[in-house]
């Protein structure tokens, strides 16, 4: 197996069968990732070849000063919240703070829940909220890191967090009686 | 959680397309089970990501506008700007060279007697008078063959031919209708020809089903008249899309075809305004859109979004990391062979020697006639060259390139020079063709060696030098046109920069040095003149500029036309000789390239 530096050289050439490797690597992580921010699996597999072909074209900007697969994740992520904001600009979220008062506190079935039925939880979440969600808890933005990506406040980061977990929660408890069929 | 919330501003977004790097920690219960699942993409993406990529490779638009305005991008403007420059001076001058061509080689034969008076000498260069005639004469001479090229039988419209107004359309096309005179000027006819093609959409348009019709291509083609339906009025609506689409009468007409010109949607805009147009008038030369049912698709049914083909490619490829691509190749060597077809003026001028003097001063150049005496000169004229070299790159990073090469120059030239007094009296002028000159003499005095092989030049060796010269008088009246032939080995070595890599079109910017090795100079068609006779240097060095163009349409093969300017920056005669000469070579180089 290459190792990255000689895999992103050959990116940096131009190199197909180089490009198809880092592609095949990596095309399965990252499309992970587009379905957590994309819902349809359609669009989310237009974000994941913009995210690609955006790579391919900006390799000589990789330097090396992070892990390769964090610096494609971040270009994914990128690529996935333009591609929302054509859709529906964030600027439009509004703070809802109502939802505090919902916050759940126990959340430690999450572990014994498989991938597929979460992922589905994190999909039925409104945009505004999936996207914060997944940003502030899943990728370790921080709110004022989120207000600055988003163009929204940072209380509506906030808001929109603990709104994504109160209807996750939500969910989860209205699914009790039959989680032990999404256990792993 | 143990995250901070304070956004660093000393963290900037980093890999440029990505965003900023996250500076908290993600969820403890929920991170774990996203950050590393891996899920199957569709395989059409990893095609899709070829086909763009693809893409980057097959524009053929030539940037003259820089992308960037980035400081090398402006240093780039300005030398494509002068280099561009340099490349048009030298066409225009080429196109006009060929009648003075003609007349520097017959003047190498023939020997030219100035009758006028000293100092009027110039009166045998062409005039701007008669100059300006030439050039008059040319411009109506094109002017006239472009004249008939244009009036030719219809079939194919001229690009500049489109109208630029409807105004302009709706004047031509009432003219057209009312059965004008069929000898109509250039213009007229050209507008004619589009507004026929305008009155063939209508007809289309009409012609036209409820269903949905996709036109294409959009060619022009010559059909027979047919005598179309009239309608009372038609709505016509054209948008500069990728998608042309225009609706009549509820129904909807695609075009396919995503390059429509605006002129055709400005004549038909034209053409909607004036309800008269004669369309059922019989025309048997008429051109039209060819338009042919296609398909008729259900559009409003269509789901939005995702519409593109798949392109599904079940075989893999090969994943050896060791097997380059059509890309990796760019980056490699090229061979080249090509031809050189250039001007080549080696500037000859007589050189202060000691112990030679060129004016009246000395007591041994005297001048006929009792008028002041002016000084004696060389008159260099440029002649033709033509040169063959091969020559090879090898890339140095994306957009240098240093290059080398070996090639054969072979220049002619012109000199003017004084004729011997001693010649002048008894000869008839035709004997004057091969009369000796201060610069056959100058160059025979100065060989090492005697080389007086001509029965009229009578040449000294290295003991006499100049003596001979200085004994002798010449008549600055009576000038002489001497013909050379050079031929030099050249070995260039440059430096160039590739302003679009990997492009089908490409353009670079060369500069460097050509080391000349000195073969021969064969002086008046009769006296050779070698590297080891102490004239001329064998080694001499020039400077070169210029600017390629570079077409491939394979990977592997190339064809560039280059413009060049080879300046020499020293002397190619030796330091005592009482003639120097800076050849200047301008041309254009086409060569075919090889690329591994």
């Amino acid at each position: 197996m290459l190792d990255e530096r000689t895999l992103v050289d050959g990116c940096r050439n131009q190199d197909r069968a180089a490009q198809r490797l880092l592609y095949e690597r990596f095309a399965g992580k990252l499309f992970a990732v587009c379905k957590r921010y994309v819902k349809d699996p359609e669009e989310a597999a237009d974000v994941l070849q913009d995210s690609f072909v955006k790579v391919f074209r900006h390799m000589d900007q990789f330097r090396f000063e992070c892990p390769l697969e964090a610096w494609l994740k971040r270009i994914a992520i990128n690529t996935a919240l333009k591609h929302l904001r054509k859709k529906k600009p964030f600027e439009h979220m509004t703070d809802v703070d109502d939802v505090a008062n919902f916050l759940p506190q126990n959340a430690d079935v999450l572990p014994t829940l498989n991938y597929q039925y979460l992922l589905q939880l994190v999909q039925e979440l409104p945009t505004g909220c999936r996207t914060v969600f997944n940003l502030y808890a899943i990728e370790g933005y921080t709110h004022p890191e989120i207000s600055a990506l988003l163009g929204i406040s940072e209380g509506t980061s906030k808001s929109q967090f603990f709104r994504a977990r109160g209807l996750l929660q939500q969910k989860l408890l209205a699914d009790q009686p039959i989680r032990t069929d999404y256990s792993q | 959680m143990n995250r901070s919330d304070a956004f660093s501003s000393n963290n900037p977004p980093a890999g440029g397309p990505g965003a900023p790097p996250p500076s908290g920690v993600p969820d403890s219960r929920w991170a774990p089970v996203f950050q590393h699942v891996s899920e199957a993409p569709p395989a059409r993406v990893w095609s899709g990501i070829e086909r763009q990529l693809d893409l980057d490779d097959e524009d053929g638009v030539l940037p003259l506008p820089l992308y960037t305005a980035s400081r090398s991008a402006v240093f780039g403007r300005w030398v494509a700007g002068v280099a561009a420059a340099l490349l048009l001076a030298f066409l225009g001058w080429w196109s006009l060279r060929p009648e003075a061509n003609r007349s520097l080689i017959n003047s190498t034969i023939a020997a030219k007697i100035q009758s006028a008076p000293v100092g009027k000498g110039d009166e045998t260069m062409p005039t701007p008078m008669t100059s300006a005639a030439r050039m008059e004469g040319y411009a109506s001479g094109k002017t006239s063959r472009s004249r008939l090229t244009q009036t030719g039988p219809l079939g194919t419209v001229p690009q500049g031919a489109a109208p630029t107004s409807p105004d302009a359309v709706g004047r031509v096309v009432v003219t057209h209708a009312a059965g004008s005179s069929p000898v109509l000027n250039e213009a007229e006819d050209e507008v004619s020809e589009t507004i026929s093609v305008q009155v063939s959409v209508q007809q289309t348009t009409r012609s036209a089903t409820a269903t949905e019709l996709a036109v294409r291509p959009p060619g022009l083609t010559r059909t027979v008249s047919e005598r179309p339906v009239l309608t009372t009025e038609t709505q016509l609506a054209f948008s500069q899309t990728t998608r042309h689409s225009f609706t009549q009468s509820g129904s909807r007409l695609a075009f396919s075809s995503t390059t429509m010109p605006i002129e055709t949607v400005v004549a038909a805009a034209a053409v909607k305004s004036m309800p008269t147009v004669q369309i059922d008038e019989p025309m048997d030369d008429r051109l039209s859109v060819t338009a042919s049912p296609m398909a008729i698709r259900p559009f409003s049914m269509r789901r939005t979004g995702n519409d593109r083909i798949v392109w599904f490619s079940p075989e893999r490829p090969d994943l050896e990391p060791k097997q380059k691509t059509a890309r990796k190749t760019r980056q490699k060597a090229w061979v080249s062979a090509g031809m050189v077809a250039s001007s080549f003026d080696p500037s000859v001028a007589l050189r202060a020697v000691s112990g030679l003097a060129y004016t009246n001063n000395s007591l041994a150049l005297t001048s006929v006639g009792n008028g002041p005496v002016p000084a004696l000169a060389l008159d260099s004229r440029a002649g033709r060259a033509i040169a063959v070299q091969a020559s090879v790159g090898v890339p140095l990073s994306e957009h240098w390139t240093i290059e080398t090469g070996l090639g054969l120059l072979n220049g002619q030239s012109t000199v003017q020079s004084p004729v011997r007094t001693s010649a002048l009296p008894t000869e008839k002028l035709a004997a004057l063709s091969n009369a000796p000159t201060l610069y056959t003499d100058l160059l025979g005095n100065s060989a090492n060696r005697s080389v007086s092989n001509a029965a009229d030049i009578q040449y000294g060796n290295a003991t006499q030098h100049y003596a001979f010269v200085a004994s002798t008088s010449y008549d600055r009246a009576v000038s002489q046109s001497v013909s050379n032939n050079y031929q030099f080995v050249q070995a260039p070595v440059q430096l160039s920069y590739e302003l679009r890599p990997r492009r089908k079109f490409g353009l670079a910017l060369i500069t460097g040095m050509v080391a000349n090795l000195f073969v021969r100079n064969t002086v008046a068609e009769a006296v050779t003149v070698k590297a080891q006779d102490g004239v001329y240097r064998p080694f001499t060095v020039a400077g070169t500029a210029g600017m390629r163009l570079r077409f491939r349409p394979d990977k592997h093969w190339s064809t560039s036309l280059a413009g060049t300017l080879q300046q020499s920056l020293q002397s190619i005669t030796r330091p005592e000789v009482g003639i120097q000469s800076l050849p200047q070579n301008i041309g254009v180089c086409f060569s075919v390239d090889r690329h591994f």
